[in-house]
């Protein structure tokens, strides 16, 4: 079963690394960024073979050089989130950390047990509901959803418990959650994979839950999908606009035998509970191109990795390949609009991504090196800034001031 | 195939070979004293410059003499036993046996005479560690301890009694190092059967080959080879032991031997069964990052923890029965090893992860057949073979309803296992089928041939009790056949001061694995039952120079490899996936050397220093994918590095030894996986792994003190292992990077014997000044302990 070692191949995959496992699904306000004086730039990147994690800061994104040569935090800590200058990970104790961090050191603020819910890495995942409140999920055995809300100023756990959609029939697991809210209302989307084979049954689900009470479950399915992006949720795959929540089907070599079914977006309409039937778009040739990641670029617009899926020959490719463009995607007019820069390596799951009202942020590692690319979604221009030295993958890359 | 080409090649050889020796006359023989054959016993041509010394079977050969008459004279520590007039006629073969009297079996005749070995080896073209076990007899060290301490040796240990460790050899380690007991590989033994259990009773010495290994170890080596060699020359004793101490430890070993001399049957026994708690206290150490976190209500408190499940017991038994000095076999014997072991498993990766429940049940057993025999069909060919076949179940329970942690048990847990994502009751299954065959042939008394060949077949099942994992790929057992062919020529220049051993290896494998997945053109994964054969042909040379009696240079070349394994190629069939490009780790191996041995009266000095070179690539690593990972060919090292011993013994009252050795291992990957990036780390020494550490042991001991045949002993050891680096030393501020903190054990040792070595009683403590040690990040090791050891030997 694929679960069963899945947890133990993720723990080695901190250690190597080689690609992304953390985010956040809802970044702050993609549109109106606080304005700080002295801005505060953090990637979470690998270096060496065999790869060991560091955290490096930069004050900016547009100029110099950002180097892990003696510079930069080692950590074997497994970085989940960061908001408001605070990072939230596991240690090996399986506790949780609330921390800060400069080039040099690290400074724990809280740690904390993390029991209260069964926290692993391909089931689990997160969303931040405000500033403060930040819930985790997890479905144990792939089997029991639970949930765990931590009130992040005085890391305390303020509820906790299953959340009752039915477990699977017997000899079923669920896969590939995809998750935000819309107000009160928390939507699931998932999947569900065959023990023996780990196929999916190709169809998505969707959960409709009322928060805080997390009661009140609706549960539809819809077969136009069957791998609500992505793989372990550390890199976003939803979000809401206008009241309407926007989901990713995409059912990646990496992270599916499957791939009989769409790169496509759909969404569910303000209160519904099930997926709009009437809404499919198709971002590419399913046969030729992979589209994975939705980062939020306001005002119905994302940023999307699309992947050249021919020269995909294996799991190695999405970290040693350039295949990657990225697309400004309108989910609202269905269009989308190529970024002009060089072909990168896909990075599958990594949250590389940031935006600050017009200006976009990817972290690319081409032909050339690791660069920061600034896009500006008004003038379409893309520019090569802040060089990443020493650096094998980024996983993370965010905004902490 | 190639490999059968060469053994017809090796045939003819022989055949020509054997037609030539026939027409030169030649002497051999046996010597034994009363109770055992004798080896370092010398044989000479009085007024000739012939002359050898008797081996480990106490055999001599004197081949290639011309007709004419001769004095034969035999000497044993340094006193003149026979000497024999004899005439010899052309094409005449003698059979002469020789029965030598020492003087008693007192401690220091023991000890001089296992030291011939030992010498030998040291005056081998091979850069070789030779450890005799007899001074360590009434001690608790097991094997892993002993090598330890010898020049280029890093055992690093998790934990106390049973735990895993991994052995590592001038930079290289775990599969690149092999394993052997007698000669017979022993990777498929199961752990019960592991270095760190094998009390010292069981071995007579151990040899350590670092680099550049003898065809006569039939394996792909890449960074050498450890031999455990057993006692098989004494006809008749019995040593058994047992201690108690620390942390509820005891361990108890039965050695023994009956041989008949009139029907020529030989029984052999041997047993052991070691037992630990292993609760040894876990102490919260910050400072390097690793403290001992323990949940109380919704608080993480630091403080120090007790071991609560860590029990650990193995025991092995065998039986040897065959006959001896037959016509048709010096040693013919059938025998029967049996083996099991309870372990609980305390911690994952690291003492951070903590496990309550969690156990593994190993079963070993191992019926095995030994063949040898000297002047095998021709005057001066031995032939040495072996075949076993073995069976070894191991079953992991991870059934625990709870989650554990320093504090004890935690939240109940009704669905995840401790280790497995879902409950699990594994049963593995390893079966192994090992045969061995070495051919020697002594051409004359300066050049001699090697063959060996060995076949090794391996398959793993698995079942799973609880229904609860469907997809189990070893349902259906994965193979691994390998052939490896040696043959080596040695060749004796100069009167035998200049010594070359030339040598290639042949390495053949065919893996066979189920279910394996693999990526298909038309971008899909796709499961089927996958197959594979390789060959390899590596090489290399030993030589070895004597500059006088006692002072010699030496330097040996290997391009050895460590061949994939099934699971390596072919993934699992469950999340990791083939990946039949994956090349053999390889590596070009250099070692130079140089030994001194000086006596003065009752003060003897001996000094070797050497300095080794590897370039290894290819190794294989697990690099993490999606649904799917797999194993890269991605690393590659540079190892230069230098060790020395000197010992120094005064009669037999005073022994001092101090060695070290350091290592420089530096990256070798220049660009990253699949890329022309530079990879930052190229050049950086290559981190976790120990780059300077030596030892030091004083021992001094008097006969006759408290009564006649009584014996005092001290013994004190100290071990220095240097601080190094967890990750890459030039990435990281350096406030930030984790180190393995230095460590400097000391262990004493009092011991006292009754009759000349019948009875003894040894008092020990290891770590006595109780230092915080770790081999591995995060991984505490046992702070001090104490034990008593009773012993009775006979012989």
């Amino acid at each position: 079963m694929l679960k069963t070692n899945k947890n133990q191949i993720l723990l080695v995959a901190l250690m190597f690394a080689m690609l992304g496992f953390s985010s956040c699904s809802k970044k702050s306000d993609p549109v109106n960024p606080p304005e700080t004086a002295e801005k505060d730039y953090s990637f979470l990147v690998t270096a060496g073979t065999p790869s060991a994690t560091y955290i490096l800061h930069a004050a900016s994104l547009t100029e110099g050089t950002a180097t892990t040569a003696g510079n930069g935090v080692e950590t074997d800590l497994t970085v989940v989130t960061a908001k408001g200058g605070y990072y939230y990970a596991t240690n090996s104790a399986g506790n949780l950390v609330k921390f800060t961090s400069d080039n040099k050191k690290i400074t724990t603020v809280k740690e904390i047990p993390f029991n209260k819910i069964s926290w692993a890495y391909w089931s689990s995942f997160y969303i931040w509901k405000d500033d403060k409140t930040l819930i985790f999920f997890s479905v144990n055995g792939g089997k029991q959803y639970e949930y765990a809300t931590l009130n992040v100023e005085t890391m305390t756990f303020t509820a906790n418990g299953n959340i009752n959609i039915p477990v699977p029939p017997t000899g079923y697991y669920y896969w590939g959650n995809s998750a935000t809210f819309v107000g009160n209302k928390l939507y699931i989307s998932y999947t569900s994979n065959a023990d023996a084979t780990d196929l999916s049954v190709n169809e998505s689900y969707l959960a409709a839950i009322d928060y805080p009470a997390m009661n009140n479950i609706t549960v539809t399915k819809d077969a136009r999908f069957n791998f609500p992006s992505h793989y372990t949720l550390h890199m976003p795959g939803a979000f809401n606009y206008n009241g309407t929540a926007y989901f990713l089907n995409s059912p990646t070599i990496w992270s599916t035998a499957m791939q009989n079914k769409p790169f496509a977006i759909y969404k569910v309409n303000n209160g519904s509970t099930a997926v709009d039937a009437n809404y499919f778009y198709e971002l590419t040739d399913r046969t030729k191109e992979e589209a994975l990641g939705l980062f939020n670029a306001g005002n119905g617009k994302a940023i999307v990795k699309i992947v050249d899926k021919t020269q995909i020959d294996g799991s190695s490719a999405y970290s040693t390949k350039f295949i990657t463009d990225y697309y400004v995607v309108d989910v609202v007019s269905q269009t989308k609009t190529k970024i002009n820069m060089p072909r990168s390596v896909a990075g599958a799951y990594t949250e590389n991504v940031i935006v600050e009202g017009d200006h976009v942020y990817i972290a690319a590692k081409t032909a050339d090196g690791f660069y920061i690319y600034q896009y500006s979604l008004s003038s379409q221009v893309a520019k090569r800034g802040l060089k990443l030295d020493g650096v094998n993958s980024l996983s993370r890359f965010e905004r902490m001031k | 195939m190639l490999f059968r080409k060469i053994i017809l090649s090796f045939l003819f050889l022989l055949n020509s070979l054997f037609a030539f020796a026939q027409q030169k006359s030649s002497i051999s023989g046996v010597v034994t004293d009363s109770l055992a054959k004798v080896e370092g016993v010398s044989v000479v041509l009085k007024n000739t410059k012939i002359g050898t010394a008797t081996n480990e079977e106490g055999f001599y050969q004197l081949l290639d003499l011309k007709p004419g008459s001769y004095t034969l004279v035999v000497s044993y520590l340094g006193k003149v036993n026979h000497t024999k007039q004899l005439k010899l006629e052309a094409g005449a073969h003698l059979n002469l046996d020789f029965v030598v009297k020492q003087d008693g079996q007192n401690l220091n005749t023991i000890a001089v005479k296992g030291q011939t070995k030992i010498v030998a080896l040291k005056e081998s073209g091979f850069s070789v560690n030779g450890i005799e076990t007899k001074l360590f007899l009434n001690t608790t060290t097991d094997l892993n301890q002993l090598l330890n301490r010898s020049t280029g040796v890093k055992v690093r240990e998790q934990g106390g009694m049973g735990s895993d460790f991994n052995f590592s050899l001038n930079g290289l380690s775990g599969k690149q190092v092999r394993f052997f007991l007698d000669g017979i590989p022993m990777e498929t033994f199961g752990s019960a059967m592991g270095l760190n259990n094998i009390p010292v009773n069981l071995a007579e010495r151990i040899e350590v080959y670092k680099g550049v290994v003898p065809v006569e170890l039939g394996a792909d080596a890449l960074g050498g080879a450890v031999n455990i060699v057993t006692n098989q020359n004494t006809k008749r004793f019995l040593d058994a032991s047992i201690s108690y101490g620390s942390f509820n430890s005891s361990r108890a070993a039965l050695a023994g031997r009956f041989t008949d001399e009139k029907t020529g049957l030989r029984i052999n026994i041997n047993a052991f069964n070691n037992y630990s708690d292993n609760d040894y206290l876990m102490r919260n150490n910050p400072k390097y990052n690793a403290a001992i976190k323990v949940t109380e209500g919704d608080q993480v408190v630091l403080k120090d923890a007790r071991r609560f499940h860590s029990a650990y017991r193995s025991t092995m038994g065998q039986a040897d029965v065959g006959l001896v000095d037959k016509k048709w076999a010096d040693i013919i014997s059938l025998s029967f090893t049996y083996s099991n072991l309870y372990k609980e498993v305390q911690t994952g990766v690291n003492q951070d992860k903590v496990y309550g429940q969690v156990n593994n049940r190993e079963q070993f057993f191992m019926p095995a057949l030994k063949y040898k025999k000297q002047n095998f069909l021709v005057n001066g060919l031995t032939v040495n073979a072996t075949a076993s076949y073995s069976i070894n179940r191991s079953n992991v329970a991870d059934t625990s309803s709870y989650l554990y942690g320093w504090g004890g048990k935690g939240r109940p847990e009704p669905i995840s296992g401790e280790i497995n994502d879902i409950k699990t009751i594994y049963h593995y299954k390893n079966e192994a089928a090992i045969a061995r065959a070495n051919f020697a042939y002594e051409l004359n008394s300066n050049n001699s041939l090697n063959l060996n060949y060995t076949y090794n077949y391996f398959a793993r099942s698995a079942t799973e009790d609880l229904g609860t994992v469907k997809n189990n790929s070893f349902d259906e057992p994965n193979t691994i056949g390998k052939n490896i062919i040696g043959i080596a020529l040695q060749n004796n220049l100069l009167g035998k001061r200049w010594s070359n051993t030339l040598f290639a290896k042949y390495y053949n494998f065919n893996a066979f694995v189920r279910n394996a997945v693999y990526f298909s053109p038309d971008n899909s994964w796709l499961k089927s039952d996958s197959e594979l054969a390789q060959n390899f042909i590596g090489y290399g040379i030993a030589s070895r120079f004597k500059i006088t009696a006692q002072f010699g240079i030496k330097a040996s070349y290997e391009h050895a490899y460590r061949l994939q394994e099934g699971d390596e190629l072919f993934g699992n069939g469950i999340d990791v996936a083939s990946n039949k490009d994956l090349k053999p780790e390889s590596s070009d191996n250099l070692n130079v050397g140089v030994y001194l041995s000086h006596k003065i009266n009752e003060h003897r000095l001996n000094v070797e220093g050497s300095y080794f070179y590897r370039n290894a690539k290819d190794f294989i690593y697990f690099t993490v994918g999606g649904l799917y990972s797999n194993y890269a060919n991605l690393g590659r090292a540079k190892i230069n590095g230098a060790e020395a011993e000197i010992r120094y013994n005064y009669s037999d009252l005073l022994e001092f030894s101090v060695n070290a050795t350091y290592q420089n291992a530096i990256n070798n990957q220049q660009f990253e996986l699949g890329t022309g990036l530079k990879d930052a780390t190229y050049q950086d020494r290559v981190p976790n792994q120990p780059w300077l550490y030596g030892n030091a042991n004083f021992s001094i001991g008097k006969n006759d003190v408290f009564g006649k045949d009584t014996r005092l002993q001290f013994n004190a050891s100290s071990q220095f292992v240097n601080w190094f680096y967890l990750n890459w030393e030039s990435r990281g501020s350096a406030e930030s990077r984790n180190k393995i903190p230095s460590q400097l054990i000391h262990n004493v040792a009092v011991s006292y014997s009754l009759k000349n070595g019948k009875y003894n009683v040894a008092l020990e403590s290891f770590n006595v000044t109780n230092e915080l040690a770790y081999d591995n990040f995060r991984l505490q090791k046992p702070g001090r302990s104490f034990a008593i050891k009773l012993r009775y030997f006979i012989k």
